[in-house]
């Protein structure tokens, strides 16, 4: 079989020419968690419909023999109704030109028993070899639903094994014997619509009793988590915890990777490279310690991100946030769950567009991640801060306060502009969404679901990160005026290239109150880190930066900051200090968001929100300035 | 008028049941009918099945139960689905 090339996350891939079985079915019937059961891979896979968004593959090893297994995406159908379909009906069909898979896994869930079927029926009509692996016959039975699997097998003419890859064992054994089990496959009759409801119809007739059962834990805590006013208050207080999580949690962890990139590893390439040009030890130090620091900091704050996800999917709970948010987003033409990652966003943006791959359609994933740079992450919110105490030390509260709220205003404006816009044809899909059993999440399936997200971040991400922070380094080290070698240590910024750069780029901030290099320069800094626009002016105007907030109205720092906003804005000072704010929360995502987004939508889309963000600010900036000015 | 909000007698939307009422799904409602339709059939909401609401959600929205499976829908979606109680 050709082997399916969009979106592979390639796992220990099985050798050449190994029999290649492919497992499909309904979302969330259980077939990621099969398929990782198969090749102990650490595929994504959780509690969610729709969690199966890419194709993943990996080699399974059964009486002494190699499978090549493929978990394809989640599809109730054959009929191509999302790209997920599509790709899963060219497989099939290509079963009946002798290019598709040597054998398919029909996964059914015994507890949504009819929903799997139309797609075993469809299945059967293209004489496509396939077995059933029922799965969840626990949790059917929880719901007083009890599935022969024997008459299962007679009423559709698969073999039929019951499973529960959740469990270790789990039937496997059964499994591995069918498909090592030579047969003949058998067609089955359906061929429309009407044909296959009422095949559907005997097929659960023949195998499914149902008896009455008290209320299951699952619709007792969907009282709560779905009810009209406790529903949000506690998808709410979910969302505070895994804000807290991202935030709190990890502070102290990346704290300490940064203390030890910036102080024990640093002085210790310094005193191993004594023998070596200064220029050679800045480049260690400044330039790649520096870099890959930059990288490893964000690696706790990412993981307990994924670990959030991969808790709130395997739960259940995270089609329930889709159902509580969902009429909010559908204003900005978004699925309920696009929430999710944009509440993260408030934390650090760079998780919250990994979190955008809880979302099934490209295009939502597209937009918001398009959207996630425009909430103001915490990194923003020292450098409000340091403004804030600057020039309105008696609200300071009240400009931080502002600023979150411009930051939700411009989420909300920046999806009405793209909606109407770029997806101007997209409709706003409707929601008919499955309602997964509660489980207590696995620890190895958290666990598992984690590491492997966070390898594909480490893995598109570090280049570009490094290589950006680099690039500055080579900025700020290159002198443009005489008497002066690379890298060297009395290099005064005015003097490097890095201060030739935001001089040409400063006119174009000139109508928002604030083209001056010194101030236009940290800017383009701040694409390194947000947070590393202080240190910046501290560097630019070679004063300390104030170690207390209460130091910071009178500290040097302040006195410089205030006399450039002055003249850069002709003694418009409120108004360019404004400008700047709203210049600084949309303008650019820093160089660890790009990087994200270039991992999760491509270079393509990244570039163009690139460009958005920048047009959005800089509007928005010169408005800002304009009318501050003229009512002030 | 949509086409949900014309008369089709003894019919009402599904939006309307309270918690705990079933019904029987008698039409779909354009443009649901059309977009939709064959999804909702796949997940067992189709003409002639039996539909229980099992609650409200925010945004007035519903839980149904269809066959064995509970789904949410939201209001626009329980609106076009036109039912007769017994």
């Amino acid at each position: 079989m050709t082997a399916p090339s969009c979106h592979s996350a390639a796992l220990r891939a099985a050798h050449e020419g190994s029999p290649t079985i492919a497992l499909v079915g309904a979302p969330n019937s259980g077939k990621s968690t099969l398929f990782n059961a198969l090749t102990g891979a650490r595929v994504h896979m959780g509690n969610w419909p729709g969690t199966s968004v890419e194709v993943s593959r990996g080699a399974w090893s059964a009486s002494g023999r190699e499978y090549d297994v493929i978990d394809f995406p989640g599809a109730y159908s054959l009929d191509p109704a999302s790209p997920d379909e599509e790709f899963t009906r060219r497989m099939v069909l290509d079963c009946a030109t002798g290019e598709g898979p040597d054998l398919i896994v029909a996964v059914l869930d015994a507890a949504n028993i009819a929903r799997g079927l139309y797609m075993v029926a469809q299945l059967t009509e293209q004489h496509a070899p396939v077995v059933i692996a029922l799965t969840k016959l626990d949790v059917a039975r929880r719901h007083g639903i009890i599935v022969d699997p024997s008459a299962l097998e007679e009423a559709t003419g698969c073999e039929v094994i019951a499973i529960n890859p959740r469990h270790p064992g789990g039937n496997l054994a059964l499994l591995e014997r069918a498909l090592v089990t030579p047969r003949h496959w058998l067609p089955a009759p359906p061929s429309d619509d009407a044909q296959r409801f009422a095949w559907i119809h005997t097929v659960l007739k023949a195998c499914v009793t149902q008896r009455e059962v008290e209320a299951t834990w699952t619709e007792r805590i969907d009282r709560v988590a779905l009810h009209r006013v406790a529903g949000p208050a506690v998808f709410l207080s979910v969302m505070w915890s895994v804000f807290q999580v991202t935030t709190t949690v990890a502070a102290p962890f990346q704290d300490f990777l940064d203390g030890l990139f910036s102080g024990p590893l640093t002085r210790a390439a310094t005193r191993a490279t004594q023998w070596a040009p200064h220029w050679v030890q800045a480049f260690l130090t400044n330039g790649l310690i520096a870099g890959v620091g930059a990288v490893l900091t964000f690696v706790p704050l990412m993981a307990l991100m994924f670990m959030c996800l991969a808790l709130l999917e395997d739960s259940g709970y995270m089609a329930r946030a889709a159902v509580i948010t969902d009429r909010v987003m559908k204003s900005i033409g978004l699925p309920g769950k696009a929430f999710i990652p944009l509440v993260v966003g408030f934390g650090c943006n760079v998780p919250a567009i990994a979190a955008t791959r809880i979302l099934s359609h490209r295009h939502h994933r597209i937009m918001t991640a398009l959207l996630v740079p425009f909430t103001s992450c915490t990194a923003r919110l020292t450098v409000y801060v340091m403004l804030a105490h600057t020039f309105f030390p008696e609200h300071s509260g009240t400009v931080v306060f502002t600023m979150y709220l411009a930051s939700i205003g411009l989420v909300v404006l920046a999806g009405l502009l793209l909606r109407l816009t770029v997806w101007r044809n997209a409709g706003a899909e409707p929601l008919i969404i499955d309602l997964p059993d509660y489980q207590l999440p696995g620890a190895r399936l958290v666990f598992s679901s984690m590491w492997t997200r966070l390898q594909g971040f480490l893995r598109t991400a570090s280049g570009i990160i490094v290589a950006c922070v680099i690039a500055v380094f080579l900025l700020q080290s290159t002198p443009v005026a005489g008497g002066y070698g690379f890298a060297d240590e009395n290099l005064r910024a005015e003097d490097s290239a890095y201060a030739a750069v935001a001089e040409a780029a400063a006119p174009v901030f000139e109508p928002a109150g604030f083209g001056t290099w010194s101030l236009t320069g940290p800017l383009i800094i701040g694409f390194l880190a947000k947070e590393a626009v202080i240190s910046t002016w501290a560097q630019t105007y070679a004063v300390a930066e104030p170690s207390q907030s209460a130091e910071q109205i009178e500290s040097p720092l302040a006195h410089a900051v205030r006399a450039d906003f002055n003249a850069a804005s002709g003694g418009n000072t409120t108004a360019a200090v404004w400008a700047y704010l709203i210049f600084l929360l949309a303008y650019a995502p820093c160089v660890a968001t790009v990087a994200a987004q270039r991992r999760e939508i491509g270079w393509k889309w990244t570039l163009f929100g690139m460009a958005f963000q920048f047009s959005v600010a800089w509007v928005l900036a010169v408005a800002v300035f304009h009318v501050l000015k003229a009512v002030i | 008028m949509p086409e949900h909000e014309a008369p089709h007698s003894g019919l009402v939307s599904l939006d309307r049941l309270n918690p705990g009422e079933s019904a029987t799904l008698h039409h779909i409602a354009e443009p649901l009918a059309t977009g939709h339709g064959p999804r909702l059939a796949q997940l067992g909401v189709r003409v002639g099945a039996g539909l229980t609401v099992v609650q409200r959600t925010p945004g007035r929205g519903v839980v149904v139960s269809a066959g064995f499976s509970r789904y949410c829908l939201d209001n626009e979606t329980a609106h076009a689905l036109l039912v007769s109680q017994p």
